[in-house]
């Protein structure tokens, strides 16, 4: 089995989440809306700014935040050597619209 | 530190475009560095007031939304519009949203990554030295809008003395405010001269329990002028363009 072999489960998960978008943040309860606000307006951020910002340890943090990646709403990327938070939103939902239009 | 500012409405025709030129225009000839960014990307025609034509237009925001240009490439420099009076220092930067059908349905169809939208901001913020960054919206509550008001540190809600604009005004208002809205100001507009402004202003501040930055009449000048131009430069003793400066007086103010 190679790595990418390993890698593929985790590649269809994200691809089977749902789209989110802003209407989706506004359902969120407080603590998860609270991140996700200070995300959009930061870009990304690491675990322990995202724990200060919102005022509780870095444990029950990355709790928070896996809730949101298992959403859908967040994803975890490698920005240089560190491990960062990033939104994963789209403007709105995907439409059927005919493509000749 | 910049400040970037929304202009919304709850419905269209409210005077939302040519408030935000104006007002940005207001800033500039003050000495300010201002973008505008016209994120009404369903319907955009702020390139309109600056004389742009679309058939001329090159890069636009839809082509750095979907990887074709960096943001800066997207931005026009429209500070000579003001003519030769702008301050040293000041500076006018408009990225115009694409008027072609296909491009208008491409958004439609597919959205865009609101990441890129934001890093957009962020960058275009960095790049230009920017004190304020504009934000013209699609009128009504959308997604897109959502997104513009969490972004935003001050929220210019504009309406008209209308009772669908009450009463959709008051929606956006809740929603705002669920959005931990930092500034919000209210403008009324098209507001009939004969009209007691002072009591207008106090009644909707009272419905709303927020601010209003400015009321403004409606005027003909204006109906004439259709969107030929910045109102403000044409005629600026006009009572409109008084009530523009000093909205802009009260969002710098704001910072």
């Amino acid at each position: 089995m190679s790595v990418f072999d390993s890698l593929q489960p985790q590649q269809d998960r994200r691809d089977n989440l749902p789209e989110r978008t802003m209407a989706d943040v506004l359902a969120l309860p407080e603590d998860l809306h609270t991140i996700m606000d200070y995300l959009i307006e930061q870009g990304e951020s690491e675990l322990a700014e995202v724990a200060a910002h919102i005022g509780q340890d870095e444990t029950s943090t990355r709790a928070l935040l896996s809730d949101l990646i298992e959403k859908g709403f967040v994803q975890e990327i490698l920005a240089g050597t560190k491990h960062c938070y990033r939104v994963r939103l789209v403007s709105r939902r995907r439409i059927r619209l005919p493509l000749d239009l | 530190m910049s400040t970037i500012v929304s202009i919304h409405s709850y419905r269209g025709g409210t005077g939302k475009s040519n408030l935000i030129a104006n007002l940005a225009s207001s800033l500039v000839q003050q000495g300010k560095r201002v973008a505008v960014v016209d994120t009404d990307i369903q319907s955009p025609g702020l390139h309109v007031l600056f004389g742009m034509d679309p058939q001329q237009m090159g890069l636009t925001l839809n082509d750095y939304l979907y990887g074709r240009c960096s943001i800066e490439q997207a931005a026009y420099n429209v500070t000579s519009k003001l003519g030769p009076d702008v301050p040293a220092g000041g500076a006018f930067y408009l990225i115009p949203s694409s008027i072609k059908a296909s491009e208008i349905t491409r958004v439609l169809r597919e959205g865009y990554e609101v990441n890129l939208l934001t890093d957009g901001f962020r960058q275009l913020i960095k790049a230009f030295r920017l004190d304020y960054l504009f934000l013209d919206t699609h009128p009504g509550l959308n997604e897109e809008t959502l997104l513009s008001i969490l972004l935003s540190d001050t929220l210019v809600l504009i309406l008209r003395p209308d009772q669908q604009d009450f009463q959709g005004t008051a929606v956006t208002v809740e929603v705002a405010r669920k959005l931990k809205l930092k500034k919000l100001l209210l403008v009324v507009n098209k507001v009939l001269p004969k009209l007691d402004f002072e009591s207008l202003k106090q009644q909707v501040q009272e419905a709303y329990h927020a601010p209003v930055a400015g009321i403004l009449p409606v005027s003909e000048e204006m109906i004439e002028l259709g969107s030929a131009g910045l109102f403000s430069l044409k005629y600026p003793e006009h009572p409109f363009s008084q009530g523009v400066r000093e909205i802009a007086a009260q969002i710098s103010s704001t910072v």
